[in-house]
């Protein structure tokens, strides 16, 4: 119980420095590194309670992601809805495709489903990229507004994306706090961990299967949303990229799945990371940028599986044994 | 008082007749022992009851209802529960999450299934090892969880799929005073063993499978002395010469 309100005292802090750290960082790629941030700490948390909880390895975020991102913007451009309306349309649409999708996949263990996801990003792309209604390969351009909390638009500084991000990131975490201890967390893990066990002791794995993939792609496609108003304007070959996939399952490895803190580690360290070797090495069209975020997810998947957090965990067991022996000496 | 009817299921894996018409009958407060030499279709019957297999004939029946191919979570909720024979656990979670899973189905609140799964860890005496990954565990306590788990689901019928198979022979005591409780507490008991004598001093009735079908049933005393069995288990030429 102590280590409870440790934790959560912890997260309060962490939440206040999040708060307060645009006002230090004021410069546009600054922010801009800020913004990926926050939101690819949000889709590191969803593809958490997919993958990382339940068990479902997906790298095949990105067809959520895009579908979240146009059907926001549909709604803006075809039919002047507000697009707060289109975030909550985006994330109910998506929840309700990777339902009715879910239901086969749902059948594929381990590495087959991942397969399928892979297979399902890339033909979202095209049929979106083939679809005319939607402007095909070229897209949709969201007609700049008014810059304000309303409008969903920020003009002058980007922190108005950051905070909604953030927002989603504390609405998320709170989420898996209370999932982790309640049934459907125990749900989760038990099909993660062995799915005949899980039926055999009363669990709907489709049911929960179902529902964990729907949180996630809900999640997802809200993040979408955030991303096609930063951009104000979608298209399939950046909405539906294969990259946003990988990194977003990268992310949470990388910080450690299967737990809270692991996805939001892994984006504070990765993304500025990639954005930074990108903005410093990218131009020379090597791809050395890549190559160093390469060698660093190499690095963890030799040294510790587990993720960063699997470093802390050790690290705190060791400080603690080290503790233990003063007291006993 | 429940009781789990069986009748006529039959089980083909393409030709291979794994169960064959095989009908039988347990009620709460009684242990039926299932033995038959390897491969003769125990744990394809188990499977078949639990909806782990669909039979393709026959019916099961339980508190009026036919489960012969409901799904496995559907049946279990129904209160019919197994173990494996390999055991099967949840290995990434400590013992006490692992019994928390099975609790779930019938407490969905957090806090009582954690004290559902407390109180069946004290039953099977492993309070001591709640906060243990389950992966750490030694095999008969792996197997000892594997029953604990399906205790917190509150069954009416208990399959146990050798659950004594490599335990030393103090732990097959505890193991059979363990199974002798639970009857007493009137569940129904299923328990394929190849311990004869773990099985034999515990079981109300022995049904012997041989290549799927049933070819005897009776009490322990019965089932030794038959001729069927033993010639299932030692053979034909035995049988003639012990009549020599």
């Amino acid at each position: 119980m102590a280590n409870n309100k440790r934790f959560i005292y912890t997260l309060l802090i962490v939440l206040g420095i999040a708060i307060v750290l645009p006002l230090v960082l004021k410069a546009r790629f600054q922010q801009h590194i800020l913004v990926l941030v926050m939101l690819y700490a949000v889709l590191g948390e969803a593809w958490n309670i997919m993958a990382g909880y339940a068990g479902m390895v997906s790298i095949g975020q990105a067809a959520f992601f895009g579908i979240g991102a146009y059907v926001s913007t549909i709604l803006f451009v075809k039919f002047q809805v507000n697009p707060w309306i289109g975030f909550i349309a985006a994330g109910l649409v998506t929840a309700a495709f990777a339902t009715v999708i879910g239901l086969p996949f749902s059948r594929l263990r381990g590495r087959y489903f991942a397969i399928g996801t892979i297979a399902l990003g890339q033909m979202i792309k095209v049929v979106f990229e083939n679809w005319p209604w939607v402007g095909g390969a070229t897209g949709m351009i969201i007609d700049m507004k008014k810059g304000s909390f309303w409008n969903f638009q920020f003009h002058a500084s980007k922190t108005g994306y950051y905070y909604i991000a953030l927002g989603m990131l504390v609405f998320v975490v709170v989420y898996i706090y209370i999932m982790e201890r309640s049934k459907m967390g125990f749900y989760f893990k038990a099909i993660r961990e062995n799915e005949d066990v899980a039926t055999g002791l009363g669990v709907n794995k489709t049911k929960y299967k179902l529902l964990a993939i729907a949180i996630s792609a809900g999640i997802t496609g809200m993040c979408g949303t955030i991303l096609a108003q930063y951009q104000l304007y979608v298209e399939p070959a950046y909405m539906f990229d294969h990259t946003i996939s990988v990194t977003i399952a990268l992310i949470a490895v990388f910080g450690g799945s299967g737990n809270i803190i692991g996805p939001i580690l892994g984006s504070v360290i990765l993304m500025p990371i990639s954005e930074l070797t990108r903005a410093w090495m990218g131009s020379s069209g090597s791809g050395i940028d890549l190559m160093i975020y390469g060698v660093f997810i190499v690095l963890m998947c030799v040294f510790e599986p587990d993720g960063l957090m699997g470093i802390a965990r050790k690290a705190g067991r060791r400080l603690e044994a080290r503790r233990e022996k003063e007291v006993a000496a | 008082m429940s009781e789990l009817v069986v009748k006529n299921v039959t089980k083909r894996f393409g030709g291979l007749t794994a169960v064959n018409d095989v009908s039988f009958s347990v009620k709460s407060g009684e242990i039926l022992g299932l033995i038959g030499p390897n491969g003769a279709g125990k744990t394809t019957l188990f499977s078949c009851l639990t909806g782990f297999h669909r039979p393709d004939a026959g019916s099961v029946v339980f508190e009026g209802r036919d489960i012969a191919g409901w799904s496995p979570n559907n049946i279990c909720s129904i209160g019919i529960a197994r173990t494996f024979q390999v055991v099967q656990i949840l290995q990434g979670m400590t013992v006490l999450e692992n019994v928390q899973v099975g609790a779930f189905l019938r407490y969905p609140g957090a806090a009582a299934a954690r004290d559902k799964a407390i109180k069946v860890l004290e039953k099977v005496g492993m309070s001591k090892r709640a906060p243990v990954k389950a992966v750490n565990l030694t095999l008969p306590e792996k197997k000892r969880l594997e029953v604990a788990m399906c205790l917190a689901t509150d069954p009416k019928v208990l399959m146990l799929d050798e659950s004594m198979a490599g335990l030393t022979p103090t732990e097959i005591q505890e193991a059979t005073s363990m199974l002798r409780q639970l009857r007493e507490d009137g569940l129904a008991l299923i328990v394929v063993e190849h311990v004869m004598e773990a099985i034999m001093p515990i079981s109300d009735r022995i049904m012997v499978l041989d290549s799927g079908a049933k070819i005897a049933e009776g009490t322990p005393r019965e089932i030794a002395s038959n001729e069927r069995v033993i010639s299932a288990y030692l053979g034909d030429k035995y049988v003639k010469r012990c009549k020599v």
